[in-house]
């Protein structure tokens, strides 16, 4: 199983930690703020 | 106005253990792979990418 084989750690650790981070960051700063905007929006306009 | 914006949400003040311990990770995987590498079975496997480019992999 390659997975298994020592050639390919360093290889997988990088993939992972990248994507980690980079889906960490897009959801953080671009996607669940939005959301936050969109619910708070909506409770704003229920109390006017 | 309604669209993905970029917020100024903070990154480093929350998740700094995390990249600490990414980073120590990052090197220990580094380093079991370099002893890994020296062992007996691994130097002669054949499939191993790292043999020496004396003997490439003849296409």
């Amino acid at each position: 199983m390659p997975q298994l084989q020592a050639f390919y750690f360093v290889n997988q650790i990088t993939f992972a930690l990248v994507a980690l981070f980079t889906i960490t960051y897009v959801m953080s700063v671009y996607v669940l703020p939005y959301f936050v905007q969109l619910f708070v929006t909506r409770v704003y306009i229920t109390k006017l | 106005m309604f669209g993905l914006r970029a917020w100024p949400t903070p990154i480093v003040k929350p998740l700094w253990p995390f990249m600490i311990g990414s980073a120590l990770t990052f090197a220990g995987v580094w380093k079991l792979q370099n002893v890994a590498l020296q062992s007996e079975e691994a130097r002669n496997d054949p499939k191993n990418p790292f043999a020496k480019t004396a003997k490439s992999g003849g296409h």
